[in-house]
């Protein structure tokens, strides 16, 4: 089916978490390593920004279906980042504008120099390399999606639980984007397909892997993920299914080099 | 919250990655917190709506003008003021509503029955400007954010500022040409505007009122080639037509030199950057043939 950007627009939404009752905290605290994984999300969520300047220079920016994505998409994630700030606040910590600026300012060249060597790239390699961009897109949003609801399932948490739920309810739209525009651009393009599948199965990492440490991405992916291996041959058949990745087993590979699953 | 086991690194205070070697986010008296929880979103046109064709063209023109949103993110994110999350968290808000405010022209329109078209090829120079925004500006532009640092997001506010107060009176001004539903919504698009102006507006006031630096690349960013009143600084081919026929009254100029020192004030040499392009399509405007069937981009 194919994305309709307009249902999509008015159907976009911030992330409510307000009749969610956050007291239960209190006599119902999350353990480290949870909050360490939350923490990681927060962080993810908030630096959509970082991600979206990545995907603004391409040429994907001039599109009139892609912009209209993009900016209901920035909105939703800021969100996101929110709400589990919201969380984290509960149990002592601290995910403000101050904190923000803190991580993006001790990322500095290694943003910068990001931003332009996707630029580069996309000089170099013209419209097909959206095509990669839109399958990456559709990859971390699905994984983003399998790791919420993991968490939620982890923990029968009555604020928690419901609160990542809704979340991944909200990315599972996005992945509907990505997965529709990398559909329709593999689709039409041979060359696309070769180099998203070469691109993908040699350079893709864990959502999170841009803006954190290593040793931060393999404790978190391994909170959710150790030992579940079936969750990431589940995510693997999801992207078999767009045109040239048959058979791909990306999910497994990158976790594996981490030494997960 | 005392005896809870925080993860790893994590400081007293609840913080994790700040320290003294991070200055503080600056803080003005505009609530950003309450304007994203606020978000507004479509605006409903009616559809019985009557344009008449200049108006429509001016209107076509400030439509285009609504869609440059993210044109304008992409320069400011991938620069030093991507890295700055107050005024992140204020632009996720911010592009929302400008998509929203877009799609109002765009509806009031198609309501109208004056169906939007393309402007037609945009000269030489837009077109090289183009070219450099789009391949070269990304590769430069981050270098240049990291080495120039936090005082470059002076010169992003202070060319923000401009630009939204310029499309207010630009609005402002088309105001008494309408009447009954477009009126309406023309007013709803001026309304929801003003906290965006004044979120630039107390941006810079504050960033430039901090240190030399600051007020030297906000001025520096409001110099040429970048001009106000145009898609991310280009020039449209009905730049000429429309910018004389919106500012056509002599008050709207006084309004629009109002608004650019609104920001200004504060900088060597006050520049009034909208007035002076407008001055200049003034000048140049010549008055349109009037071939019956002639819809001049609109």
């Amino acid at each position: 089916m194919a994305f309709d950007l307009d249902t999509f627009a008015e159907t976009s939404e911030a992330v409510t978490w307000h009749d969610l009752d956050l007291d239960t905290f209190e006599s119902r605290p999350l353990d480290a390593d949870t909050l360490r994984t939350l923490r990681y999300m927060c962080d993810v969520e908030y630096h959509t920004s970082c991600f979206l300047r990545e995907m603004l220079v391409t040429p994907s920016h001039r599109e009139e279906d892609a912009a209209g994505f993009m900016t209901m998409w920035n909105r939703e994630e800021f969100w996101h980042g929110e709400a589990l700030a919201a969380v984290l606040a509960r149990h002592g910590i601290v995910v403000d504008y101050d904190e923000l600026k803190a991580k993006r300012v001790k990322l500095g060249w290694r943003l910068a120099i990001g931003t332009v060597k996707q630029s580069a790239l996309a000089n170099l390699i013209g419209s097909d390399f959206v095509a990669a961009h839109m399958t990456w897109g559709a990859a971390n949003e699905l994984s983003a999606v399998a790791a919420y609801r993991r968490l939620a399932d982890m923990h029968d948490h009555p604020a928690l639980s419901p609160l990542l739920r809704r979340i991944a309810q909200q990315e599972t739209r996005h992945v509907a984007f990505y997965t529709t525009q990398a559909r329709e651009r593999l689709q039409a393009s041979p060359r696309a397909r070769g180099l998203v599948r070469s691109i993908l199965e040699k350079y893709w990492k864990p959502v999170g892997s841009g803006i954190m440490e290593e040793s931060e991405v393999r404790h978190v992916m391994g909170h959710l993920f150790a030992g579940r291996a079936e969750e990431l041959d589940k995510l693997d058949r999801r992207l078999q299914r767009l045109p040239g990745l048959e058979g791909i087993s990306m999910f497994r590979a990158a976790f594996a080099r981490l030494g997960i699953a | 919250m005392t005896g809870r086991t925080l993860p790893p690194g994590y400081r007293p205070d609840g913080h994790l990655h700040l320290d003294d070697s991070i200055s503080p986010v600056l803080v003005t008296d505009v609530d950003v917190t309450k304007y994203a929880e606020n978000a507004r979103g479509r605006i409903a046109v009616a559809d019985d709506v009557a344009i008449d064709g200049r108006t429509a063209r001016d209107l076509a023109y400030l439509w285009r003008l609504e869609t440059a949103a993210l044109h304008d993110m992409r320069a400011m994110l991938i620069s030093w003021t991507g890295s700055e999350p107050r005024v992140t968290a204020f632009l996720a808000t911010w592009a929302y509503e400008r998509y929203w405010l877009a799609r109002a022209l765009r509806d009031l329109l198609d309501a109208a029955d004056r169906p939007l078209q393309p402007p037609g090829p945009r000269p030489l120079s837009a077109r090289a400007r183009d070219v450099y925004l789009d391949r070269l500006l990304p590769l430069t532009s981050p270098l240049l954010g990291q080495l120039a640092g936090e005082a470059l997001t002076a010169g992003h506010m202070a060319r923000m500022a401009v630009l939204e107060g310029a499309q207010q009176v630009a609005l402002e001004t088309l105001r008494p040409r309408l009447a009954g539903e477009a009126r309406d919504v023309v007013d709803e698009v001026a309304r929801r505007r003003t906290d965006i102006v004044a979120f630039f507006r107390a941006e810079t006031a504050a960033r430039v009122a901090r240190s030399t630096a600051e007020r030297a690349l906000a001025w520096a960013y409001l110099q040429p080639p970048w001009r106000p009143l145009r898609t991310v600084g280009m020039r449209d081919a009905l730049e000429v037509q429309a910018l004389g026929s919106i500012f056509d009254d002599p008050a709207s100029l006084v309004a629009l030199a109002a608004s650019d020192t609104a920001v200004t004030a504060a900088l060597p040499g006050r520049p009034t950057p909208s007035v002076t392009l407008v001055r200049r399509a003034r000048r140049r405007r010549r008055p349109l043939p009037t071939r019956p069937g002639s819809t001049h981009g609109v």
